[in-house]
């Protein structure tokens, strides 16, 4: 009996298509539903996880475009030196580490080596010490892509005529690295960049477990867990939503970062 | 006698290849004068632009000189100090570069390109540096000189970039001006007008200018003196009437034969020259053109012949051929 009640008050008695009109009639009102194991409003659960992914996703791109930019660069310019093949060995290095292995295993480490240390677990803000530890994790492996990509980029650049016509002005080496060899460079790994941090945005499922941080990413993990369909749902909408969204903020950034494809998108 | 500006002594170049180094420019010997204009001629692959990239060190990987000097202002070329040779860049050598559309950075605005080298040679302020470049653009000749400063090169036409290309080469005003097949991605107008502006810009400028090319026609009213560079060596160089009037060595010949003329009867085939050049790392051991040469004796596929004025001929007229300066001595 209570069985047919709840249907009959979630309007699955209704034929098919009805229940999805009323779905996507809502969805355009800004409702997604009510969670099917807490009973909470999934905008409000959402809306409470998703500037913690948010942060984390922006935190850790920032942190590898800071490392990975320069390391990319030097290893490029000093193509198949020693130095090149160290950055390139480390990134190979951080590239094979999964996050679900980095991610206790340097808990541990620090809660063993710093044992004063509180545990780095749950959420205390972007500016609470307890972030480091998960940033660095989620930073492995971007770190280990945009060093391989912008050491490629830069040496295909290098061999560019115009990076010859540089040199032969007299400009000095550093200027000819930053000023002509990084700008062409800096567009694709930018791309990059925004595409990696959409994916840490839509739910970085394992270090949000491993240090309980209260993202998209455990959310999903929580509802997949419950089958508690109406937030699976809104997470994948908002996942797809948030990519499209990206695609087209890189359409839009392209042409303040190449002149030519602000002329060819005006028709010239 | 004239002052040398510049004196290229048996410079070699080698490549790094799969079997080990080859030599691409092999004892190669140049001069320049102040204020003369060097037509330097080959074919492709046969070393004359690397010749001059090395001078400033702009070798691509794998390349690199392998022995000799290059005499400029009473300093060695090849070994400079990473300081000296950015001061000679640009300050001192201008280069212009083959490809306008590849040469200059395409995310860069043309004013800022031409900039540049007056910012880290002559220490002017940006805004300085801006309003010498708008006189650059007008000195070679772009319409509307200022309003293209902020112009991207893909706004400009090809013969618009390779003046731009010029402007950038002569920005500080330097001794010698290396111009690396400059007309040949533009269309024939355009190759006339660059040609000219060249021209000008020597007589009013005053300096010297190495004009490399594989177009005899071309070069023919602009260089004082031309070397024939022929699989990475010089096998003759004379001034540039003399050279036309009678070309000594046989590739001259072939090559001044092998120009199309008008007003010919309609079915008269070009002259060609018979084989290909050797390879890098592949060549004979006498002289480089014997197995392509008319005129070889046994003494040519054994003796690499020496670069030499010819007996009887005029002292600026050299030659590197067994045959053809004997002849001219017999005779």
């Amino acid at each position: 009996m209570r069985i047919e009640a709840i249907r009959e008050s979630a309007g699955l008695t209704k034929p098919f298509l009805e229940q999805f009109l009323n779905y996507v009639l809502n969805l355009l009102q800004g409702n997604f539903g009510n969670s099917l194991s807490s009973g909470r409003k999934v905008w409000s659960m959402i809306s409470a996880a998703a500037p913690v992914s948010f942060q984390l996703g922006l935190c850790a791109i920032i942190l590898t475009a800071l490392i990975a930019i320069p390391l990319g660069l030097i290893a490029g310019l000093n193509q198949n030196s020693k130095l090149d093949y160290t950055i390139l060995g480390s990134a190979l290095f951080l590239w094979a580490i999964p996050p679900y292995v980095a991610g206790p295993l340097l808990m541990v480490g620090f809660l063993l080596v710093l044992p004063g240390i509180n545990m780095p677990y749950g959420w205390g803000g972007i500016f609470d010490a307890k972030i480091i530890l998960p940033l660095i994790v989620l930073s492995f492996q971007p770190i280990a892509l945009i060093v391989r990509q912008t050491r490629a980029a830069v040496i295909e650049v290098l061999s560019e005529d115009f990076v010859r016509t540089a040199r032969a002005k007299g400009v000095p080496e550093t200027l000819v690295a930053l000023k002509h060899i990084l700008r062409p460079v800096l567009t694709p790994v930018v791309t990059q960049l925004g595409l990696i941090m959409i994916t840490i945005v839509n739910g970085a499922i394992f270090v949000e477990l491993v240090f309980g941080l209260p993202g998209l990413g455990r959310l999903t993990v929580q509802a997949l867990t419950n089958s508690d369909y109406p937030v699976i749902l809104a997470i994948t909408l908002i996942g797809s939503f948030l990519v499209m969204f990206s695609n087209l903020i890189v359409d839009v950034l392209y042409p303040l970062l190449d002149p030519r494809a602000a002329d060819s998108m005006k028709g010239r | 006698m004239t002052e040398r500006l510049l004196e290229v002594k048996d410079l070699r170049i080698e490549i790094d290849t799969r079997r080990g180094p080859a030599t691409i420019v092999d004892g190669i010997n140049l001069h320049v004068d102040a204020g003369e204009t060097l037509g330097i001629v080959g074919e492709s692959g046969c070393g004359k632009s690397l010749t001059m990239l090395s001078l400033l060190r702009l070798l691509p990987n794998k390349i690199r000189v392998a022995g000799g000097s290059a005499a400029f202002q009473g300093s060695d070329l090849l070994k400079l100090s990473p300081r000296e040779l950015r001061e000679t860049r640009g300050g001192k050598i201008g280069f212009v570069f083959q490809d306008p559309m590849t040469s200059l950075n395409p995310v860069m605005r043309i004013g800022d390109q031409l900039s540049e080298p007056l910012i880290h040679h002559r220490g002017m302020s940006k805004a300085d540096a801006r309003k010498r470049a708008g006189e650059l653009l007008r000195l070679v000749g772009i319409p509307g000189a200022e309003a293209r400063l902020d112009a991207y090169p893909h706004e400009l036409s090809g013969g618009m970039r390779q003046r731009v290309m010029i402007g950038i080469g002569l920005a500080c005003e330097p001794d010698l001006l290396i111009a690396d097949e400059p007309t040949t991605a533009l269309d024939v107008t355009i190759q006339a007008q660059i040609v000219d502006l060249v021209k000008d810009l020597r007589k009013r400028l005053g300096m010297s200018v190495v004009w490399i090319t594989h177009d005899l026609a071309l070069i023919a009213g602009l260089a004082d003196r031309i070397c024939v560079l022929y699989a990475g060596t010089v096998v003759e160089d004379a001034p540039a009437e003399q050279l036309f009037a009678g070309p000594a060595h046989p590739y001259t010949r072939g090559l001044l034969a092998s120009i199309p003329r008008m007003g010919g009867a309609e079915t008269e085939r070009l002259a060609s020259i018979g084989g290909t050049p050797p390879e890098p790392g592949r060549r004979p051991p006498g002289c480089p053109f014997a197995p392509r040469c008319a005129l070889a004796e046994d003494i040519c596929r054994q003796v690499v012949p020496k670069l030499a004025s010819m007996q009887g001929g005029s002292a600026a007229h050299r030659v590197a051929c067994h045959v053809t300066s004997r002849a001219l001595e017999a005779a």
